[in-house]
């Protein structure tokens, strides 16, 4: 396939050589040891466990109820004494409300991740192995998905299943397994094609034990590298049903939902809409670096494609 | 060539055909209907707008119904605003076009130019600074930018207006247009124009490190000559796909930007159609958009066999 | 000394002539002269939609369909007055028969409609048998479903002469002409050579009226652009052209404002009154027929007390809401299910101030000195709606403090009406509205047994007979003083028996810009810039 789609990931252009990842253990060290030195991928990483720290620990660490309101201290901005962050538009404290509603912009946009890149791996392994009419029938399904372009699918997908944390979810699985089944598609047909594949076929080796044991792990480096950018995407896109009102219904909070509410007083305290976009900006970025970080680590043929 | 043309064009019916069976049915999923916001005064009533609005025969013939019009060119009528739904679609779909368009040319302009800068110069300041730069471009929320720069330009500093695509008072000028189209086109070309760049330079610099861009060099040529003419013209076919993809993109990001500068293009439609349940409209909608976005992927894909027979497709 | 003293007084007296010549020229003498010509530009908060007056869909699409279109009879909103009296628009007088049952119009003469039909007894026929006569060839099914309430009781229509036309009702209807005039329009005149030419369906693109503004185009999402029409019968507009700007999000509805790319807007965010007064534009709002409300269901377990619903009336602090969540922009609803702009509203009677003492002390009564737990729904925004949720959120708290665990269930707008028009469940405790109109039968529509959900709009399924026979009694009542009388008593009962957790009335806020003039604050959620005038910046 010649598409990829929005990233910036380019797969490798196919070779006789054994792919690396079949000599495990000494290979991830090998992996580790890349991401390790790459400076930004780690900083991207950190990034993320610390937001993803503050999220899980937001019950311990906000310093206020993320839904009380004060009404009298509505608006205030940024440094008022025990409102760090300032106040939103009911006089919540925005930062508790940063940390509980990273719980739900997070979830949101992990969970369909990487049950699209479980679901995907699956229709590529048995599309790109078995081929023939299964191959045929499955990609042409997931064409008609193509059609549409991804943020209007998610949203007539959220639209039609009502608000809620579960239909952002659905909608934005269901808008996901088209492109990471391209990949995983992709990687699987340049696999299947390699001698030792062949070589393994020749010696008996039945379907199933040539899928898990030699293709699926040739696959999952493409996935991953390719799933972890998309979650960046999926953080922003979350956040932007929300912000259309089709995500999550308030009283809850995500970070949509706070920039929402801040678009209506943005001419009084842009604050309120300036910080949590902030919040989901740096989160985006972090994942794009440990993607990038991620691609450099586990095949360093990619990186050339890039750097 | 022409073969695969004409097979890819046929590839596209049925695949219109589900598109347009998927979405008639998820409109209908949602809870309530279009008879309930006319119902609102009389709830007793609300049997007799139904069948008013022909929304209470079973759904396969309501599709066949729809579809039939379809294949006359008749997308059937608004609910909400009792108006053929293509005669409310098409100029609304031309200013989206334009959003689109112009948001396009600045992405492409902005993106080739910062990567081949980058490329040709890697490892530079520039270079870096535009990685940094490109980073953040790719991982934008389009709605935060729109705020941001609305707050900033059209508000604090009242440069630029803030919402529409002409100022009411004024005539249709060309400029004015130009006017309220730059914090648009800003907010929705961020993100591509971050993605171009990436992949120009990527691009540029694969192409650049080749023998044979050594060997012209080393024969003497000015360095532009190498880069334009030589190593560019190499580079393109990743270049030219993923640029073309980012067509798809801004038609999707276009609706955040129209949301918030009310741009009326087809996606603030789409936004008030959902929210009025116009199954019509939003049937409507959807099939022009992917209409659209799948001539339009056909086409670059064309484009990229035309210039690089060596990239195999399918 | 004294030559210095003469010449000191001469100075003064120069001095005090020519200031009062200055300033006397300064002076406004008597009001300013409105000046012809002109364009207005009113940024709405709605995509208008379809503006066929029978069957249009959001409250606000009345502002734009009224200058369009003339009714029989309209509320004069010009006076500025809190009870916009009715008067005759197209029609000049009218007689009502003692028993209430028949009422004869006379029609003005002389007035043509914007194609050049002349408006008289026939047209208003048509017009009517659009709304109830299923044999006519005017008939349109959903402009009879809309306006079903209006002509209930419509029994015949009798063409007396060409300006004299009788309706016959089976039963007196002591609101019939508030009816007539109210913003759904059923008293509407469309002219019956465009309905025929066009059809119901098309109708709607080729609007002609009678009213003081033609259609000149209608672009979905963008603009209605009106021009004045020269041929109107009564007093021309000032203004050229009325330009319709929808800008759904509040935002940009201000910044539209500010950056004079609109001259009106109506719903501003309560939050940007200070700033806007400040920059010089005219702040306006005041008593409209609105209440923000939760009726509460009877059928939930622990609504059915009495007591209970006392209870959390007396636990909201709406004082506090008004104040601080809406910016003054409201004042609290205190004084029964009633607005401030009907005729049954009663400055003196106040009930539930804030009190959570008492709210705790009667839950304890009623058996529950821990509390419990209730749900209420609630849409996410809408047309008219405020600020649901948040206000929502204030409640939830003031509940909290008497021992209310409160869940708030939130949904979007069409969905929320959907499911509110079915009535409310017995585990939902209320579903809240937002609503009003400036007559009192109103008030019958909404608590009514007969009208119960989904039927009407009694959500909260109140059954209660002392309310049914007040208020039965009230709607036949001929006498308009009896029937107001009638009416008070109906809401007094409803204040006793805390049917709704009233909350707050909408005080409309609209913002004008410096140069718009001769506007009114209209006290009626819908109106018209007729007499309004532009004045040179």
């Amino acid at each position: 396939m010649a598409r990829t789609d929005s990233s910036t990931v380019t797969l490798p252009a196919a070779s006789t050589e054994r792919p690396q990842w079949t000599k495990k253990k000494s290979q991830l060290r090998i992996a580790w040891g890349r991401f390790y030195r790459d400076k930004m991928a780690l900083l991207g990483g950190i990034m993320i466990v610390l937001v993803a720290f503050m999220a899980i620990f937001a019950p311990y660490l906000s310093p206020h109820d993320p839904y009380g309101m004060d009404i009298t201290k509505r608006l205030r901005p940024p440094g008022t004494p025990g409102y760090l962050l300032g106040a939103d538009e009911s006089g919540r404290d925005i930062l508790s409300r940063l940390m509980w509603g990273g719980r739900i912009s997070l979830v949101t946009a992990i969970v369909p991740v990487i049950a699209a890149a479980i679901v995907s791996m699956v229709i590529g392994l048995v599309a790109g192995y078995y081929g023939g009419w299964i191959d045929q029938i499955l990609m042409r399904t997931l064409d008609v998905f193509f059609a549409f372009p991804r943020i209007i699918l998610a949203i007539a997908l959220a639209a039609a299943l009502g608000s809620g944390m579960i239909s952002v979810m659905l909608a934005l699985f269901a808008g996901l397994i088209p492109y990471i089944s391209r990949v995983a598609y992709g990687a699987a047909l340049t696999t299947k094609n390699l001698q030792f594949v062949e070589a393994a076929r020749s010696c008996g080796a039945a379907g199933r034990q040539i899928i898990f044991h030699e293709i699926l792990p040739n696959i999952l480096a493409p996935v991953i590298v390719y799933s972890t950018t998309l979650t960046g995407l999926m953080v922003i896109l979350a956040a932007g049903l929300s912000f259309l009102g089709l995500g999550v219904a308030p009283p809850q909070a995500d970070w949509g939902i706070m920039l929402d509410g801040g678009r209506r007083v943005i001419t009084i305290a842009p604050h309120v809409a300036t910080i949590p976009g902030l919040l989901i900006l740096f989160v985006s970025v972090a994942f794009n670096l440990l993607g990038d970080g991620l691609r450099d680590a586990l095949d360093p043929r990619l990186r050339d494609a890039s750097e | 060539m022409v073969r695969y043309i004409v097979q890819r064009l046929l590839m596209l019916i049925p695949i219109l055909l589900a598109v347009s069976v998927v979405i008639f049915v998820m409109m209908r999923i949602l809870p309530g209907d279009a008879a309930v916001a006319f119902a609102i005064e009389s709830p007793a009533e609300l049997e007799k707008i139904r069948r008013d609005l022909g929304l209470d025969r079973p759904i396969y013939v309501q599709y066949g119904i729809w579809f039939w019009g379809l294949l006359h060119g008749d997308l059937g009528r608004s609910i909400q605003l009792e108006k053929p739904v293509l005669d409310i679609l098409l100029p609304q779909f031309v200013n989206t076009l334009i959003l689109a368009a112009g948001s396009f040319m600045l992405a492409i302009v902005v993106g080739w130019s910062v990567g081949i800068l980058s490329a040709t110069k890697q490892y530079s300041l520039a270079d870096r600074l535009a990685m940094l730069v490109t980073l953040f471009g790719v991982s934008m929320p389009a709605f935060w930018l729109g705020l941001v720069l609305m707050w900033l330009f059209a508000y604090e500093l009242r440069w630029l207006p803030a919402a529409g695509m002409y100022s009411i008072r004024g005539d249709k000028t060309f400029w004015e247009l130009l006017n309220h189209l730059i914090l648009p086109a800003i907010t929705t070309a961020a993100v591509p124009a971050a993605v171009i760049a990436r992949i120009t330079r990527s691009s540029m610099l694969e192409t650049i490190r080749q023998d044979y861009i050594r060997t012209i060099r080393a024969k003497g040529l000015p360095e532009r000559a190498v880069v334009f003419k030589h190593a560019l013209k190499n580079a393109m076919p990743p270049i030219l796909n993923i640029t073309g993809l980012q067509l798809g993109f801004l038609l999707g990001g276009a609706i955040f930007t129209e949301v918030i500068f009310s741009w009326p293009g087809i996606g603030w439609q789409l936004y008030s159609s959902i929210s009025g349940r116009d199954y019509p409209m939003v049937q409507g909608f959807v099939l022009l958009t992917s209409c659209c976005f799948v001539l339009v992927n056909f086409a670059i894909d064309i484009l990229t066999t035309y210039v690089d027979p060596r990239v195999v497709l399918e | 000394m004294a030559r210095r003293i003469w010449r000191m007084t001469w100075l003064l007296g120069y001095l005090i002539v020519i200031d009062i010549l200055i300033f006397g020229a300064a002076l406004p003498v008597g009001a300013e002269t409105p000046r012809q010509g002109g364009t207005l530009v009113y940024g709405l908060e709605t995509e208008p939609g379809v503006l066929d007056p029978h069957i249009f869909g959001p409250w606000a699409t009345a502002r734009v369909v009224m200058h369009i279109f003339d009714a029989l009879v309209t509320f004069d909103t010009t006076t500025g007055s809190t009870r916009p009296p009715i008067v005759g628009q197209l029609a000049t007088s009218w007689d009502i028969s003692p028993d209430g049952k028949i009422y004869t119009f006379h029609l003005r003469q002389g007035v043509k409609f914007h194609d050049g039909t002349p408006f008289n007894a026939e047209a208003v026929k048509a017009n009517i048998e659009r709304m109830t006569d299923k044999e006519s060839p005017y008939y349109f099914e959903r402009a009879s479903a809309r306006q079903r309430v209006a002509w209930r009781w419509l029994e015949k229509t009798e063409i007396i002469d060409d300006h004299t036309i009788r309706l016959i009702l089976s039963q007196p209807f002591s609101d019939f002409l508030a009816y007539l005039a109210d913003k759904q329009q059923p008293s509407a005149m469309i002219s019956p050579t465009a309905m025929k030419k066009y059809g119901n369906k098309q109708i709607a693109q080729h609007l002609v009226g009678a009213g003081p503004f033609k259609v000149v185009e209608q672009v979905p999402g963008e603009k209605v652009v009106l021009e004045r029409f020269d041929g109107y019968w009564g007093k021309k507009p000032y203004l050229d052209r009325v330009i319709i700007r929808p800008i759904p999000d509040p935002a940009s509805r201000v910044l539209a404002l500010q950056t004079n790319e609109v001259d009106v807007i109506t719903i501003p965010p309560p939050d940007s009154k200070d700033q806007l007064i400040q920059q010089g534009f005219n702040w306006m709002q005041g008593d409209v027929h609105h209440i923000w409300h939760i009726p509460l269901n009877l059928e939930n377990e622990y609504i059915k007390d009495k007591k209970v619903r006392q209870a959390l009336n007396y636990a909201v602090d709406k004082k506090g809401m008004a104040q601080y969540v809406l910016n003054n922009t409201v004042i609290p609803a205190m004084h029964g299910i009633t607005m401030p702009t009907a005729p049954s509203w009663d400055p003196e009677l106040t009930v539930y101030e804030y009190n959570p003492e008492k709210a705790k002390a009667l839950l304890a009564e009623a058996g529950y000195p821990d509390g419990f737990k209730i749900k209420f729904q609630v849409s996410t925004a809408g047309s008219g709606q405020l600020l649901p949720v948040p206000m929502m959120e204030y409640i939830q708290k003031n509940l909290r403090d008497v021992g209310v665990e409160l869940e708030i269930d939130a949904y979007e707008w069409l969905s929320y009406v959907g499911m509110w028009i079915q009535g409310a469940k017995p585990d939902v405790a209320g579903m809240q509205m937002s609503t009003g109109r400036p007559y009192d039968h109103w008030l019958s529509r909404v608590l009514h047994s007969k009208n119960d959900a989904p039927v009407g709009w009694n959500n909260g399924h109140v059954k209660d007979p002392v309310l049914d026979d007040l208020m039965d009694r009230a709607t036949v009542e001929p006498d308009a003083a009896k029937a107001a009388a009638l009416w008070k008593q109906a809401v007094q009962r409803t204040a006793e028996e805390a049917y709704s957790l009233t909350i707050a009335h909408d005080l409309m806020p609209m913002v004008l810009g410096p140069n718009v003039k001769g506007f009114k604050f209209p006290h009626l959620e819908w109106f018209s810039f007729r007499e309004t005038w532009l004045e040179k910046k």
